[in-house]
């Protein structure tokens, strides 16, 4: 029971600690149970490179979901949204059986990709190929 | 509670990585010297600056999120306690658990709703520090103040377990008296052990 007499004489000093002022902390770095200069100025730096580290993820982030806006845009001006998804799994399974046209690697990826069975998954797999060339686009009216 | 209900509630992932990049020194220098005396060392194998680290992580995760009405050092107070306690029997040092936890902002995977609150759970300690070791320190605390009388009831209170009313009649203090004597305390131990009170006796 005394560790926790103890332990409440030790949230005095914090609390003492908590009052103390800018100016006075700074003058005491480098002093007997304080740190160094070196010490404040690393863990200064970690903070600010773990916000700057998320800040990059989200901008990463950001950018790869505007990419896939600008696609899905892109294709819906293409006719995406006029083809019929049995058409685009039947225009799939003819660009995957082309593997004389396909680059090996990108077959590979798309056949493990198209183990996805949702009309949403299907439209992505499209336009996808789509993007690469490996199937025409319907003409849009007009064109 | 739903996004929207977290987010009015706690600070977003852009308010969580401005308040952090407006950490100053003299910031710095208060969470190193708050987790030393939590006994971040001698509890955990965790220095200050690991927990001090682990708190910013969690923030900037929202991991532990952040209420609106809690100030930038009151979270890393809190957090930083958390983070220490849940790191014990996790390092080479520790063998004692927290007992007492006044405020906890509690991290997403314990909490649904990642509220600020308060938590009564007390964890019946499991090995204690040789009775020596503690009796030592509480014998300076107590020399600390053998010519300051009101302290000293107070102390003596705090050893009992008293609560505050029993040592408001104990030692006939009023209100301000008793905080003043607290923070005559704080002031003085604070001077005299700058790196707090150990009350876990280190372990090799």
């Amino acid at each position: 029971m005394t560790a926790q007499f103890l332990r409440e004489i030790n949230e005095h000093i914090i609390d003492s600690i908590l009052e103390e002022g800018d100016d006075e902390l700074l003058a005491c770095i480098g002093h007997y149970g304080y740190p160094s200069m070196d010490e404040v100025n690393a863990a200064q730096a970690m903070i600010t490179l773990q916000v700057q580290e998320k800040k990059g993820s989200r901008l990463a982030q950001v950018r790869a979901d505007f990419e896939a806006y600008k696609k899905r845009e892109l294709l819906a001006s293409s006719g995406e949204s006029q083809q019929p998804v049995s058409q685009m799994l039947s225009d799939i399974v003819s660009a995957l059986q082309n593997e004389e046209g396909v680059p090996k690697g990108i077959l590979v990826a798309f056949r493990e990709q198209s183990l996805v069975s949702t009309d949403e998954g299907i439209k992505e797999i499209w336009a996808d190929l789509v993007e690469l060339g490996l199937i025409d686009p319907p003409k849009t009216d007009g064109q | 509670m739903s996004e929207m209900d977290s987010v009015s509630k706690h600070f977003t992932q852009n308010e969580v990585q401005e308040r952090l990049e407006g950490i100053k020194k003299a910031d710095v220098v208060r969470f190193v010297r708050i987790y030393e005396s939590l006994g971040c060392c001698r509890r955990t194998s965790l220095s200050p600056y690991d927990v001090l680290n682990h708190v910013v992580a969690d923030a900037l995760s929202l991991n532990r999120p952040w209420p609106r009405d809690v100030g930038l050092i009151p979270y890393f107070r809190v957090s930083g306690r958390s983070i220490i306690s849940n790191s014990e029997g996790k390092g080479p040092v520790l063998i004692l658990k927290e007992n007492i936890e006044d405020q906890a902002i509690v991290d997403n995977s314990t909490s649904p709703t990642g509220d600020f609150v308060a938590s009564a759970a007390e964890v019946p300690l499991e090995k204690m520090s040789s009775s020596a070791f503690v009796q030592e320190w509480v014998d300076r605390v107590f020399a600390l103040f053998e010519n300051d009388e009101d302290a000293l009831c107070y102390l003596t209170g705090k050893l009992k377990e008293y609560k505050k009313g029993q040592i408001l009649i104990l030692c006939h203090f009023s209100d301000q008296v008793y905080k003043n004597v607290q923070k005559r305390i704080g002031d003085k131990a604070k001077k005299e052990f700058p790196k707090g009170v150990p009350w876990l006796e280190a372990h090799q």
